[in-house]
């Protein structure tokens, strides 16, 4: 017996403000499901389960004498292990950062921790964020808790994972190209990439500097707009994060109870060519009923869509390669040292410390970026990158929202895509457009395939509409169940 | 630089991806090579529809997001030479240990 799944998250934080329910004692639950459930789902690669109990009897402590708890009051919730957290490891899925301790918390981390989330561990993730299926983690993969033969998408696969599978009631991730939105998709858990700036990067570890964005994942809208609500904002320590006003995503949703009027655009580039047949009818089957809910949908156009694979990984590529220069074996991380030279030092350090996608990517970028391709690669897909912002901008003038499948396929078998680097990046086709133009866009589950995989809804908005999203999730959420089944232990 | 690629068909050979591999500090193996050599060419094959694109006018336009605040420009505070240290895998009398740079 490990437990009833988490109420949600604004009921079990109420609860446990108001003394009905102890911190310790949902925490205690939650790391017996963990121990029970995460042996061959391999979610978390680590959890720090003393210091989740003295956090979590803390917030009992603080309750008896009298304070006010935060919003997310107990809430048991995992970092995806690119995350800083003061005095952990923090080793974004690397054998480079296996034994890295952070020496200060991620601003994201700070606000939940002043929130009272009780954090139980890190999750398993692609080294460095780079991979969509979590096989590219040093320290193995992931599986699907629907289907323990394929993967849970990725980067962020052990954050959807966990949440998949009730070891945690949320989950922070990061999204560089789709890495919250497609393994939420692939897990059936409903996920947020906010605006780029939206949440501060500060204290995230870098992959692709103008792309990265922290992401929520919980089982619902209602969960993913609690938890925002609590880590949106500025931050000094991180120059592009957005000053405008957080709102209150949580209360907000009430205010809609239906989708009249609403203008939702499915542009035909996306929900068409290339789709899996079962994700194609599942993704149909929900924009009918977001119109039965009273939206309006309709046709638009992102003609330049078809580029945006390229260019996304040509530009993240690009700045991955200069971002992972820091990493030489001197300052931190893993140290190899070769012929006992300089620069012997820095290549045996490197080489034994990054992975193969990731070796990959550092030369494709440093390919993109040399003397004599610059302008050709990456001068001409930063130029390619603002027709796309364009793109969209253009199609925004007709519509509120954009539908269209999360990932152009259901999970697929571990192992089936390691050997061609194209073909996993091919899962991230409807996914990097929205990273390429800073776009906020959310993954909702909206049904199963035959073979019993969650298939996802992505909805975009404008900069800034992350409130828009969450209430239109949610209005779908409540007259559908898609978000409430839960794969079997 | 040995075996550049010609542009137009994007054909990296062994040297090409030996000195690329130099430039990115890495030292990969004959076999890490050879896969590096494959897939980054398959990739790059891929990629090089890219250079069809049509920019026209609308590809000059702005990437960056107007007014990034800029911090006000005074000290604050830092982490402490412990803190920096703490993770470096070798260390002597504060500072950083590294390979001798000048012979003799």
């Amino acid at each position: 017996m490990t437990g009833p799944p988490f109420l949600p998250v604004a009921e079990l934080a109420a609860q446990v403000r108001t003394g009905e329910l102890r911190a310790v004692d949902v925490v205690t639950a939650a790391l017996a499901r963990c121990r029970t459930r995460d042996g061959d789902l391999h979610a978390f690669v680590e959890l720090t389960t003393e210091q989740a109990l003295r956090d979590a009897e803390a917030i009992d402590q603080r309750r008896q004498r009298g304070a006010i708890l935060g919003p997310l009051a107990g809430v048991p919730m995992a970092l995806k292990d690119n995350l800083l957290r003061q005095g952990m490891v923090a080793a974004s899925g690397s054998r480079m950062l296996e034994h890295f301790v952070a020496p200060y918390s991620a601003t994201v981390v700070e606000r939940i921790a002043a929130a009272d989330a009780v954090i139980l561990g890190r999750t398993n993730m692609d080294e460095f964020g780079m991979g969509s299926s979590t096989e590219h983690s040093a320290f193995g993969p992931t599986r699907n808790p629907w289907a323990r033969d394929c993967v849970p998408g990725g980067s962020s696969g052990g954050a959807a994972a966990a949440v998949a599978a009730d070891l945690v009631a949320a989950a922070l991730g990061s999204d560089t190209g789709g890495s919250v939105r497609q393994p939420a998709a692939l897990c059936g858990v409903t996920g947020l990439k906010p605006t780029y700036g939206r949440l501060s990067r500060h204290g995230l570890i870098a992959y692709a500097s103008s792309l990265d964005c922290i992401g929520v994942l919980g089982r619902s809208a209602a969960d993913v707009a609690a938890v925002l609500a609590a880590i949106a904002g500025g931050d000094d320590r991180d120059a592009t994060s957005l000053r405008a006003d957080v709102a209150d995503y949580g209360a907000a949703l009430a205010q809609r109870t239906d989708l009249r009027g609403l203008r939702i655009g499915v542009p035909w580039q996306l929900n068409g060519p290339g789709l899996d047949a079962e994700v194609a009818a599942a993704t149909g089957s929900a924009v009918e009923a977001l119109r039965q809910l009273g939206a309006v949908t309709v046709a638009c156009e992102l003609k330049r869509i078809q580029h945006a694979i390229p260019t996304y990984y040509l530009l993240a590529a690009a700045e991955a390669s200069s971002n992972l220069a820091r990493y030489d074996g001197i300052r931190f991380g893993l140290r190899r040292e070769g012929s006992g030279r300089l620069e012997s030092m820095y290549a045996a350090s490197r080489s034994a410390g990054f992975g193969a996608e990731v070796q990959l990517r550092i030369l494709l970028g440093t390919f993109a970026l040399r003397a004599g391709y610059h302008e050709e690669f990456y001068g001409r897909a930063t130029r390619v990158r603002a027709l796309l912002r364009q793109d969209f901008a253009r199609a925004f003038a007709d519509c509120e929202l954009i539908a269209c499948p999360t990932s152009p396929v259901p999970a697929f078998p571990l192992g089936s895509k390691l050997d061609d680097p194209l073909a996993m990046y091919l899962c991230d086709a409807l996914t990097v457009p929205m990273s390429l133009a800073g776009l906020p866009a959310l993954s909702l589950p909206c049904g199963f395939t035959a073979a019993g995989l969650p298939v996802g809804l992505q909805l975009t908005a404008p900069a800034l509409q992350e409130q828009l999203l969450l209430q239109t999730a949610h209005v779908y959420q409540q007259h559908t169940d898609f978000h409430r089944q839960r794969p079997a232990p | 630089m040995p075996g550049v690629p010609d542009k137009p068909e994007l054909e990296l050979d062994r040297a090409f991806v030996r000195a690329l591999s130099g430039l990115c500090r890495l030292h990969l193996t004959d076999a890490a090579e050879a896969s590096a050599q494959q897939r980054l060419a398959a990739v790059l094959q891929a990629f090089s529809a890219l250079r069809a694109v049509d920019l026209g006018q609308d590809g000059d336009g702005e990437n960056v997001a107007a007014g990034v605040p800029l911090r006000p420009d005074l000290p604050e505070p830092v982490l402490s030479q412990e803190q920096v240290l703490a993770n470096a895998s070798q260390k002597l009398g504060g500072a950083f240990l590294v390979p001798r740079v000048i012979e003799g």
